[in-house]
């Protein structure tokens, strides 16, 4: 029991991670509370349902398509909410457009799919193998080594990649990757583009894996996002990781051992304790560790 | 080479440069003095385009740059290695090289050049693994010139280079850009060491308030009475 608890709440947390990535990158880099985050990949995950659903296309395509359409419309939402506004002396004011672009995104994909829970189809078989006596899946397999894939893949991106190094830099120090020549706004179009892309993989998967999808997970999403990314160290590849992990894995043995209703209020126990102990997050610090 | 037109720049509402004019031929090497809060900086930045001049003009090499973004004018051929070093601290030494190198795409040339710096600055070569922000002062320093230098630019801005380095880092440093200078880069030399920048170069300016007060030939300036009084602490 303790071991299925575990690996659901391992894989729960590898999609939080994931939603989480986009999240804190923006952050880490542009300082700025991403409210449409989660509206953004609830959009795309509902286009992903209707690919599926509806048009019956290839799940691998329908996956793709509508990761892209997530990353597109993130990249979208940077270009006419915020971009004008980064030389704004107050991120107060792109913090109020965030809200609105979220409002924007969240009221049309009600008016498209309505805010009822709707059935997403399974991407994986419905099996499960036995594992050393332990029933274990395919599904959560699956999610989970997806979900390590992608994020292993960006890692290695970020360090090796020149345009992954080039984001690191404007992570780091705006004026001055400027001056190496590095293209400012194109990256942090990038930086958007791919939170969006991986938001929406999470999202994919989570629906997949509980076959449900609605409206409202959007907000939620943002939570989520916002949680993990601070539980870890905002701005934080390691930490996105890290809070990830946490948030599930948390959700799922409090669900489990103590009760569902409990879920939200002891998460947000762990998330203060972490802060009082750790003001900075896990792995988070004005210096290292950064995004 | 390049040729700055009675710009104006300023923050907001803050006037700092006013009416600049300045100008640097192929290979040359001039120093920029003045005190603190002269605008010195402001004055680079207007440059390499990190702000924008409300007027004047800025050619380079028969090109318009003034209001044009920084990393078009790394493009053109201006490096700008900015006060206060600037590394990518949390980037090892050669990423930040590597990093140095965003516009080209010449691969082999570009570890050819590293290689090159690494003979330069011994020490970076050995810490060539080791994160920017764990060099020392100096040694970040050296970093960012050779960073800089990565670009392959025609035109090297320095802004305070020697600042807060011990003194036989200081003639190092000004050892390697009479090397630059050498080698045909021409330099903008900002310096708050004076006496040594007059001596490596031939023209300089002096800027007071945003203005430059009175520009010319270097040695000129060092026996001017104004200069020793205001810039050597001669009396
Ligand atoms: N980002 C900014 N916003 C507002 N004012 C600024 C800004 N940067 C510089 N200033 C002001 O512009 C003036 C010139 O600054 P600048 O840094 O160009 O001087 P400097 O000659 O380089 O001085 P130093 O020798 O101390 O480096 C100063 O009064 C400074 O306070
Ligand atoms: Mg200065």
């Amino acid at each position: 029991m303790l071991t299925e608890v575990l690996i659901v709440g391992v894989m729960v947390g590898a999609i939080y991670s994931l939603v989480t990535i986009g999240y804190s990158m923006v952050y880490g880099i542009l300082k700025l509370m991403n409210f449409a985050h989660g509206d953004v990949y609830i959009f795309g995950t509902l286009v992903c349902y209707t690919l599926l659903a509806k048009f019956h296309l290839n799940p691998f395509l329908a996956v793709l398509a509508a990761a892209v359409s997530g990353g597109l419309l993130a990249a979208l939402v940077e270009l006419i909410a915020y971009r004008r506004l980064r030389a704004a002396q107050h991120r107060m004011i792109s913090m109020i457009t965030a809200l609105g672009a979220a409002y924007v995104i969240q009221n049309s994909s009600e008016l498209r799919w309505g805010n009822q829970v709707l059935s997403f189809p399974s991407l994986f078989p419905n099996q499960s193998v036995v594992f050393f006596g332990i029933q274990i899946s395919v599904t959560h397999i699956f999610t989970l080594c997806v979900a390590v894939v992608v994020i292993v893949g960006f890692n290695l991106f970020l360090k090796y990649h020149k345009a992954g190094k080039a984001i690191l830099c404007v992570s780091e120090d705006i004026p001055t990757s400027s001056l190496m020549g590095i293209p400012i706004n194109r990256t942090i179009s990038v930086v958007y583009f791919l939170g969006g892309v991986f938001g929406v993989l999470g999202g994919v998967l989570y629906s997949a894996s509980y076959n449900a999808i609605s409206i409202s997970m959007g907000f939620r999403g943002t939570i989520i996002a916002f949680t993990a990314a601070v539980i870890g160290g905002i701005g934080s590849l390691g930490g996105a990781l890290i809070g990830g992990m946490i948030l599930g894995l948390s959700e799922n043995l409090i669900s489990v051992y103590v009760s569902s209703s409990y879920k939200d209020p002891i998460t947000f126990l762990i998330l203060i304790s972490i802060l009082l102990i750790r003001p900075t997050g896990i792995l988070g610090s004005t210096e290292s560790g950064k995004v | 080479m390049l040729k700055v037109e009675g710009i104006h720049t300023q923050y907001g509402r803050i006037k700092v440069l006013s009416d600049v004019s300045f100008e640097i031929n192929p290979g040359e090497i001039v120093a920029l003095i003045g005190t603190n809060g002269a605008g010195k900086s402001t004055f680079l930045k207007t440059i390499s385009g990190l702000v924008r001049p409300t007027l004047g003009r800025i050619t380079f090499m028969d090109q318009e740059i003034q209001g044009v973004a920084p990393e078009k004018i790394v493009l053109a051929g201006i490096a700008h290695v900015p006060e206060g070093r600037h590394v990518f601290a949390r980037q090892t030494v050669l990423t930040n090289l590597q990093i140095g190198a965003f516009i080209r795409k010449d691969v082999d040339e570009i570890q050819k050049d590293i290689e090159r710096y690494f003979k330069i600055f011994p020490i970076l070569g050995e810490r060539r693994n080791q994160l920017a922000g764990t060099l020392s002062g100096g040694e970040q320093q050296m970093l960012a010139i050779a960073r800089g230098l990565m670009a392959r630019p025609k035109l090297l801005l320095l802004d305070e280079p020697s600042m807060g380095l011990a003194p036989f880092l200081v003639n190092e440093i000004f050892r390697i850009i009479g090397q630059l200078h050498d080698q045909g880069i021409a330099i903008v030399l900002v310096e708050q060491n004076v006496k040594k920048a007059l001596k490596i170069t031939r023209r300089a300016y002096v800027m007071e308030l945003g203005k430059i007060l009175y520009h010319g030939d270097s040695k000129e300036l060092i026996a001017d009475d104004r200069v020793r009084k205001s810039y050597l602490g001669e009396t």
